[in-house]
């Protein structure tokens, strides 16, 4: 039997087989659950992982990238403080005349400005990086092993193509919006982020978990395993073992998971590709939808929703 | 494979390995779950279980005492009696006014079975701060029962603990109760067959147990906190309790569900790797937070939710006798 790679248990582990069903291609994966901490992991990674990041992959769709300049920039600035929790009243105006982007939320209660440095860590193209650009945030960048080539936009953002070994410098917030569970060595992943983080940083780590309901429910056909390209859906338990073997610690954690974890988890099971699925108007009724994203939030407030957000800082000595 | 200690099934049971998180010792049990009843079994009873109640266990802290004035304690066993049934109008007004606390109602299904002078016997009762309480509302009739106190204690008011497990108990009793004591005995199937000969005809015999098949446990499993290995021996199922209270001479009455938040907030922290003494500064609104208000407060609706649905993972048992 398997040894667990996160936390080496051996006892108990049960083998999992998902199909590769974004593209429909129906190859076979085995994946272990640990009786343990949970962890679901890919037993074997494809030698050719790169296969199953085709060009058309969602994340590398080239973003609008129209800088904004002069007055504009400025006025932005001011707004973007603002939704920081400072500023004047110009920015709080602005603030509340226009919607607050999302990603504000993730930002919360970090007490970052404008000038902070922020790295995107598996961020594809760069869109979220461009639009914190727009919003005036100086100092944002990012990387990913799978674009092309290295990408420089005219607004100063660049996105490097590589991994994390590539990475050096210090950061105030490190972010991983769906992308640590693509990476085969997450201890040595989550050593290298832990060394590139500021004394007083966060990573904010934003992921698939497993062992929630919609685990237990669809298993092996459970849309947030994606295989082969998922090779570690975590628990708060894997997490923070990982955290504490690189000097972290868990600080909040949040879950946001919507109805995709059921419409798509019902696409599996019926033997329909995600990308085929999500064109189709036909396979859920009227407001079925509406009540899958209900139930979403619900699973979120009790902590049993299929992703969640993790912060992790420094561990206290 | 061994068997099932309480229905025999020796067929795809399976094996567990849950940590010991009440101290962090850091030791690891084996437990089985069978395939059929789905009663989870510790396979091997520590030789030196008494070593993981220590002295600041929480059961053995010094409850409260307080004396009542005699004419308060007067007035408090009306409120009772009214409480238990009873239609005088002094009690009834004093029952009205105030809200029944907790502990009647486990007695409310008793109602007119079971008067201030019944006498109603509390095994597992540590030190025994809910026969206290008990003797503050009227009741005069009380005993404690429990293996792992120092020396039997007399409190001087009637109450008493004796350091003695169930065989060595004499007398029956209208009311016996096992408020989370039930899951520590070595034995499930000896234990009720005890009990049964000291619960009196027409009596009733209250279990209040953590449960196995229950959501908490599905979601949490090692690290659900009521697992709380090795102490908890078994972790019952509404079927083998129904078994097991039809082996040894019960049929169960009702089953009742009362779980609340500390089976989110517990298992939540199990799975951080803080252990259970260590969890209050992780509470929401201390200094180390893990949970922000919101969902302190939806921690307890989802728990009355899950009693609601019968998938709390704790539930009052009563049984009386066949």
């Amino acid at each position: 039997m398997n040894a667990c790679r996160v936390c080496g248990n051996a006892r108990g582990n049960r083998i999992h087989r998902a199909r590769e069903m974004m593209y429909g291609w129906r190859e076979r994966f085995d994946y272990l659950e640990c009786a343990d901490c949970g962890c679901v992991q890919l037993v074997a990674p494809p030698e050719d992982m790169a296969r199953f990041y085709p060009a058309d992959y969602y994340a590398y769709e080239p973003p609008r990238a129209k800088p904004v300049e002069g007055l504009a920039a400025r006025l932005r600035c001011a707004r973007s403080t603002s939704y920081l929790g400072r500023g004047g009243i110009i920015g709080g105006l602005l603030a509340r005349a226009s919607k607050r982007p999302q990603y504000f939320d993730w930002l919360d209660g970090l007490g970052l400005g404008l000038d902070s440095r922020i790295l995107d860590v598996g961020c594809g193209a760069g869109r979220l990086l461009l639009r914190m650009r727009r919003d005036g945030f100086a100092r944002v960048s990012g990387i990913d092993p799978f674009i092309e080539r290295d990408l420089e936009y005219a607004s100063g953002v660049v996105v490097r193509k590589g991994g994390i070994d590539a990475l050096s410098g210090e950061y105030d917030l490190i972010m991983l919006h769906h992308s640590f569970e693509h990476m085969t060595e997450p201890r040595a992943a989550m050593q290298a982020l832990a060394a590139l983080l500021a004394p007083s940083g966060h990573l904010l780590v934003r992921l698939p978990v497993a062992g929630g309901h919609a685990w237990r429910k669809y298993g092996a056909n459970w849309v947030g395993l994606d295989a082969p390209r998922h090779v570690f859906l975590h628990t708060t338990r894997s997490m923070a073992l990982l955290a504490e073997q690189a000097g972290l610690e868990l600080a909040r954690t949040f879950y946001d998971s919507g109805s995709r974890q059921f419409s798509g988890s019902e696409m599996f099971l019926r033997d329909i590709p995600l990308c085929e699925g999500e064109r189709r108007k036909d396979l859920f009724a009227l407001g079925e939808i509406d009540a899958f994203e209900n139930r979403a939030r619900d699973l979120n407030a009790m902590r049993d929703g299929d992703c969640a957000g993790f912060y992790l800082r420094r561990a206290a000595r | 494979m061994s068997a099932c200690r309480i229905c025999g099934n020796a067929r795809d049971n399976r094996l567990h390995y849950p940590r010991e998180m009440m101290f962090g010792r850091n030791e690891r049990f084996e437990y089985l779950e069978c395939a059929d009843c789905g009663c989870l079994q510790i396979t091997q009873i520590p030789q030196n279980l008494a070593d993981y109640y220590p002295a600041q266990y929480y059961s053995y802290r010094e409850p409260k005492q307080k004396r009542l004035a005699p004419w308060l304690a007067g007035l408090r066993a009306r409120r009772t009696r009214a409480f238990l049934g009873d239609p005088g109008a002094v009690g009834r007004l004093l029952a009205k006014l105030s809200r029944p606390p907790g502990h009647f109602e486990w007695f409310t299904r008793e109602s007119g079975r079971i008067g201030l002078d019944s006498r109603i016997l509390d095994v597992g009762c540590g030190s025994g701060g809910l026969l206290l309480k008990l003797q503050r509302e009227g009741f005069r009739n009380l005993l404690g029962a429990d293996v792992f106190i120092e020396r039997d204690l007399d409190y001087g008011n009637g109450v008493r603990i004796l350091k003695r497990p169930i065989d060595a108990l004499e007398g029956q009793f209208e009311f016996v109760m096992l408020h989370h004591s039930f899951e520590h005995m070595p034995d499930s199937l000896g234990t009720l067959r005890g009990l049964r000969r000291i619960v009196a005809p027409g009596g009733t015999l209250l279990l209040r147990i953590p449960v196995a098949d229950s959501y908490s446990r599905r979601k949490y499993g090692l690290n659900w906190m009521a697992w709380d290995a090795p102490r908890h021996l078994f972790l019952h199922t509404v079927k083998s309790l129904h078994l097991a209270a039809a082996a040894s001479g019960f049929d169960v009455a009702e089953v009742t569900y009362d779980s609340s938040r500390s089976q989110f907030v517990g298992s939540e922290l199990y799975l951080r790797g803080v252990t259970f003494q260590e969890q209050n500064p992780y509470h929401a609104g201390k200094s180390k937070a893990a949970f922000s208000r919101e969902e302190w407060e939806e921690f307890e609706r989802a728990a009355l939710r899950l009693n609601a649905l019968r998938d709390g993972d704790t539930a009052c048992f009563y049984l009386t006798p066949k």
